[in-house]
This record gives structure tokens, sequence and C-alpha cells, in this order.
């Protein structure tokens, strides 16, 4: 046997392994996916800040936020801005928030809402249903407008994030602007969330990251979350819009006429 | 005879042994370089907005995954052909809503939408343009930074830099051929002041000068340093690339278009019934 005859006799290796290569990559391409691990004292303490939130008829906060925009070459900046959030249930929200690359008033109550835009001096106003949890689902389907947060704002705090969920840990006690926190971390299949909540006092979030795993570069977005305050109630001023004269009104695309 | 056999037999199976090993191989290069790579790759760059649009987790439209939540504004939502570059980084992209206005034929339609993308290839290619031209510049000071520092380190270890009995690459060199070198215009004046300011270390020694301390050597100071941005992302022309400010007056929308809101973001569309 020349060695001719030695690599013609290993021939018929080569579809057998190309078959064993294209079964084994199916079986990675279709695995499915693991279940749910999500941890039951995370689960409790995030109940626990969700049923703070949920319980009450106003409340308002502030935020420090951060967030990533990533460039060409997956080159990532990072931008900061505020915000100042006012909720009033059922149907009452306010948000005045200002960033580095522009800012956005936005009124909602009496079935209304308005969302101005400072660095063009224009806004926009539709009719939206009266809680808030319908106009948040409304806007996000049929104007792709979504808000910053928003998820601490709904009647139920929790049940969107652990909807999505497949992952959730419980990571410690860690300090947040010198308050102690726990810690807890989520995931969904896309992305990864961390939220702190006040370990000692009203368990209230104090810290969220977001980081947008799936997306190129994995922008993250950051909120430290200040100054939460539970009254009565809010004045309904704050959720009339207070629109300079020179304001000029514009529409909202539909947000399917919206995208690409 | 016999041992030709044996000696055949196990070329084949080493060649069997081998080509199994290649096939697993490649099965699982996929899955590692995907586990490896840095961000979900596509090409696509995110941003757009004020950020008004982002952080929320699980909330935005009914029943959707989170990460779908802001379809307006969003990253990667001017990316369709998942092409980098495409983009632009402000948000203030003119977008025509798809339709709401009937347009008056098909042709105008066609001459409209035509208009527009050429209007928007346009406003991207001059984007790219300036990428690409900071990138240049980049690349250009980087590579004049690295010569300098080079040069430093050559006349550095050619004047003096044998603690260990001088044997190096540069062991028929002499101070004065350094000093000429620098004066020459290799490294310059910088070159002479390192020279001069800086500890003098040989990279090629197996141990510090006394009084030297912990290896490896202490930081030189102003030399070459890597760039910050870029780290091999695979992203032709990129990978050294700084952004630009975000200074870039930003260019007027085109005559007669107008704003409106694409989720939170303004943005501009031509007029009514022109696409």
């Amino acid at each position: 046997m020349n060695l001719r005859q030695a690599l013609f006799s290993v021939a018929w290796v080569v579809p057998i392994a190309v078959a064993g290569c294209a079964a084994v990559a199916l079986a990675q391409s279709s695995r499915p996916a693991p279940p749910a691990a999500l941890d039951p004292t995370a689960d409790k303490i995030l109940a626990k800040a969700c049923q703070t939130l949920g319980a009450a008829d106003a409340f308002s906060f502030h935020a420090d936020v951060m967030f990533d925009q990533v460039l060409p070459g997956v080159v990532k900046v990072q931008y900061g801005g505020a915000m100042d959030y006012a909720v009033q249930r059922p149907g009452e929200l306010a948000i005045v928030y200002r960033s580095d690359l522009g800012g956005k008033d936005l009124w909602y109550g009496n079935g209304s809402l308005t969302l101005f835009d400072p660095k063009y001096g224009m806004y926009a106003t539709i009719a939206v249903p009266s809680t808030i949890d319908s106009m948040l689902d409304q806007v996000a389907e049929k104007q792709g407008l979504t808000m910053p947060l928003s998820d601490l704002v709904y009647s139920n705090p929790c049940a969107r994030p652990k909807k999505v969920a497949v992952y959730s840990g419980y990571l410690g006690v860690h300090p947040v602007e010198g308050v102690p926190c726990d810690h807890l971390a989520l995931s969904s299949s896309k992305d990864d969330f961390q939220i702190w909540i006040d370990h000692t006092g009203k368990p209230l979030p104090r810290k969220i990251v977001i980081n947008h795993r799936s997306e190129p570069g994995s922008p993250e977005y950051i909120a430290i979350l200040s100054g939460w305050k539970f009254p009565k109630d809010i004045a309904s001023s704050r959720f009339q819009p207070q629109l300079p004269k020179d304001a000029k009104q514009i529409a909202f695309a539909k947000a399917e006429e919206a995208k690409p | 005879m016999n041992r030709t056999i044996q000696q055949c037999s196990s070329v084949s199976f080493l060649a069997k042994a081998l080509l199994i090993i290649a096939a697993l191989g490649l099965a699982y290069a996929p899955v590692v370089h995907a586990r490896g790579r840095f961000g979900g790759g596509g090409g696509r760059f995110g941003g757009g907005g004020d950020g008004f649009d982002r952080g929320s987790f699980g909330a935005g439209r009914s029943g959707g995954d989170y990460g779908q939540h802001s379809s307006s504004g969003d990253y990667g939502q001017h990316s369709s052909s998942g092409e980098y570059g495409q983009h632009s980084s402000s948000g203030d992209n003119w977008h025509p809503p798809s339709s709401e206005s009937s347009s008056n034929s098909s042709s105008e339609h066609q001459n409209a939408s035509n208009d527009y993308n050429t209007y928007h290839q346009n406003q991207m290619a001059e984007q790219q343009s300036r990428y690409n031209e900071a990138n240049t510049l980049q690349e250009n000071q980087e590579q004049t930074e690295k010569q300098m520092h080079n040069s430093t380190m050559n006349t550095v270890n050619n004047t003096a830099g044998d603690w260990n009995g001088g044997n190096n690459n540069s062991s028929g060199s002499s101070t004065g051929e350094a000093m000429g070198a620098a004066a020459l215009g290799m490294a310059g004046g910088m070159a002479m002041g390192s020279m001069m300011n800086r500890p003098q270390y040989n990279p090629y020694a197996s141990a510090p000068p006394p009084g030297y301390g912990s290896y490896p050597p202490p930081n030189y100071g102003g030399g070459y340093a890597p760039p910050s941005y870029g780290y091999g992302s695979g992203y032709p022309q990129q990978t050294q690339y700084r952004p630009p400010q975000n200074g870039y007056p930003q260019q007027p929308p085109p005559q007669g278009y107008q704003p409106y809101y694409n989720g939170s973001q303004v943005q501009y569309a031509p007029p009514s019934g022109q696409y």
C-alpha cells in the first residue's frame, strides 16, 4: 500500500466528518433556551420595592443619568443627563429631562400627553388613555414613544421586568452614595439589568444599570435615583403643559411609519 | 511487507484522527467566536437622540421582549443595511414617515424618494468623510509619536544603555553617534531632551539597574501611549479611531422639510405628498 492508497482509504472519513460537524452545529443552534433561574431572595426584595412604588398615590424623584452612545468602530462614548419625575396616580405624569444632547419636557394628564423638545422649540400633543399604564403601553405601541425609567411608574413595576427576566440573582449589600443597598441582577435574553434597593430604609431603588448586551458595543444606561418624595398629592399644575410662547406644534409619526 | 502495511495503517489512523479533530474544531469555531466577540456585531452603531428613549427594562411595547422598547431614535434603527458608517450619531436625521400622506403619482413618489435617498446618502457620506479625516489625522499623529518614541528608545539604548556590560544590539555605537542621529532629526530635540531627563532603560536587560526597584521599568512619562480608542473590533479603517467632538455644526434640513416626532426625537421629512 503506497501513500496514495493510504490517503484513498481514509477518504471516506471526510463526508462523515462534515456530517458530524453539521450535526454538532445544528444541535447547538436548536438547543432549547435554558430554564429561567430566578433567585427567590432577589425576587422577594424586588417585590417589596415594587409594592412600595405601586401602592403610592403620588411620588416624585430625581435621577442623574449616564448613557452610552456607540459610534462607528464600536467606539463608545458616554453622555450625561438629569431627570425629574412626578407621578400622580392614576393618570398624571410629568418628566423634565435634560441631557448633553438635548432634552424633553413631558406632561400627561386629563387624557392628553404633550411632549416638548426645548432644543428645537417644538411640541406635539396627543390624546391618550386616562391611566398611566394604558398610556405608556399605547404610546409605545402607536407612537414608538418610550420614557426613561418608565418601568418604575407602572402600577405593578415588577410585572414587565419579571416577564422578560430569565435570570436573577442577589449580589449582596453594596452602598450607593453611602446608602447600603441590596444589589440585584436580572437578565433577559438580550439585556442585563441591575438595581440597587435601599437595604435599611424604605425599599426604594437607588441605582439602576441597564446593559444592552445584544446591541453593538453593549451600551449602558445608568441612573442614580435620589430625592424620593411621597406626598399625598402633587399640584395639578405640575402636569399641565407649560410651553414657551413661540413653541411650534408638530405631529407624532405613527410607530410603524417611524421605522426606516 | 508487513512493516509497510503497518506504517500505512498508522498513517491512515493518524489522518482519520486529524480529520475528526479538524471537523470538531470547525464545528465549535463559530461558537467560540460568538462568545469572544466585542459587542453584538452587526456593524451598527448606537445612539441617536438625547437619551430620552433609553432606560427601560421590560417596559414599552406590550408583549415585546425588552430591548425592543423603543422603535424610535433607538440605536441601530437607521441601519437596516447593517453597514457601519451610514448613520448619524446626533439622531437628527431627516427621515420621512413611510406614509400618512398619499402621493400624487407613483413616479412623483419615486422621484421624491430618490431625492430623499440622495440627500440622505450625501449627508451620511459627508459625516463618514469627517470620521475618516479625524481617523487619518489621529493615525498620522500616533505614527509620529510612535516613531519619535522608537527613536528615543534607540538613542537611549545606543548612548548609555548598557547596565549589563553593553551587550546589546548597539554594541558598536557611541554617544557621539547617537547624538549625531538625534541632531540629524531622527528623534530631534525631544529625543535629546528625553535622553537627558528620563531614566535609562534597556529593554533587553535581564535585571533593572540599581535603585530602580521593581520591574517592569518605571514609567517614562510623555512617551508613546496606546490610543484610548479602537481595540481591533474588526471594522475596517476604524481600529484606531478617535471620534470627532460633538461640535460639528448641525446641517439644516433641506428646504421645505417638515419636522415631526419620530418616537421622542424630532426629525424632518419632505413636505407632505412629496414622498
